[in-house]
């Protein structure tokens, strides 16, 4: 009899995101495993001073992230679909925000025996470590697995 | 003004402490470079607990000892067959930490060979882990130093950014 376990895994668009999954799925998954996707989005920048250009102005930018909002969820579902041919429980987690700290505040919510990032996700700096891993490597109090896409050679 | 034991600074150390049997073929290598701290121990469990399959996996433990020197700090120079004692007495105490946690992977019945480094830690590990080429690398995040508010020591921190392999990092005060 084992344990379930949960593993949170941060999801952005990037391909070192989708490669962390893949990495996890053949290495360390174990069946039975809770994998929940965590994937944050930042708000559209909306300028400090600006005269609105009409009065509906906050409603636009809702229907804005309401747009954002589902292509999160579609991207959530489509890396919970890695899962499919194994048992595994798929828990999608859609937060808006700055990601460092929420996902810092999943991590504290969901207390996961495994964190799993990619080393880059949107930064198009080629640092070895993206600025979000790099914070959840330093904060987190569970064990953190950094994942590397492989460069092309 | 410092000196060293080490007569030839350019040789590399690497003294297998322990090693596989030769019939064994593993399909995945895990590294886990270990200094007898208490992180380091929690990473050594949690390999253990959840990323060995003992059927395909060979761990290999690393431990670096390092090169003692007579500091400034110190009011005269260490004699010079003071440091070759300590050299020594390093030495032992890294076999010593690599054979004890070889016993406890073996006593899982988790194949695993050991060597031990000398030198400067984030250097030494580095260069062996890039010729190794593991498949995970699982590290404590802190050792023994005495900078005890970074959550990331050092050693972790420098490897996280150097490998080109996977890393799991084990905090210090996992449960």
């Amino acid at each position: 009899m084992s344990n379930q376990r949960n593993i949170l895994i941060a999801v952005d668009e990037s391909q070192h995101s989708a490669h962390a999954i893949d990495w996890f799925k053949s290495h360390l998954f174990k069946e039975n495993d809770k994998i929940i996707l965590v994937n944050v989005r930042s708000l559209r920048h909306i300028p400090s001073v600006r005269i609105p250009e009409s009065p509906d102005f906050v409603n636009h930018w809702a229907e804005i992230d309401a747009e954002d909002a589902k292509k999160a969820k579609e991207l959530l579902t489509d890396m919970g679909q890695k899962f499919k041919d194994v048992n595994a429980t798929i828990v999608e987690v859609n937060m808006l925000g700055d990601a460092r700290q929420e996902i810092e505040k999943a991590i504290e919510g969901w207390k996961p025996d495994l964190v799993v990032m990619g080393s880059r996700g949107q930064t198009g700096l080629k640092r070895m470590l993206g600025s979000v891993s790099e914070y959840i490597l330093h904060h987190s109090p569970v064990p953190v697995l950094i994942s590397r896409t492989p460069q092309p050679l | 003004m410092t000196a060293t034991a080490s007569e030839n600074t350019q040789e590399r150390v690497n003294d297998i402490v322990h090693s596989v049997p030769e019939e064994f073929n593993p399909k995945r290598t895990i590294c886990i470079p270990v200094d007898g701290s208490v992180s380091s121990k929690k990473a050594v469990d949690w390999a253990i607990n959840h990323s060995i399959c003992k059927e395909t996996d060979q761990v290999v433990l690393l431990n670096v000892r390092e090169v003692p020197h007579s500091s400034y700090t110190y009011p005269y120079l260490l004699a010079h067959e003071s440091l070759i004692q300590l050299d020594h007495k390093l030495r032992t105490a890294s076999h010593e930490l690599l054979q004890e946690t070889a016993k406890h992977f073996l006593s899982h019945q988790i194949h695993c060979r050991a060597v031990s480094l000398r030198g400067d830690p984030r250097e030494e590990l580095e260069f062996k882990i890039s010729h190794l080429k593991p498949d995970l690398v699982i590290v404590g995040s802190r050792g023994l130093g005495p900078v005890s508010k970074l959550l990331v020591g050092s050693v972790s921190n420098h490897l996280v950014h150097h490998l080109h392999c996977p890393v799991v990092v084990v905090p210090e005060h996992l449960s």
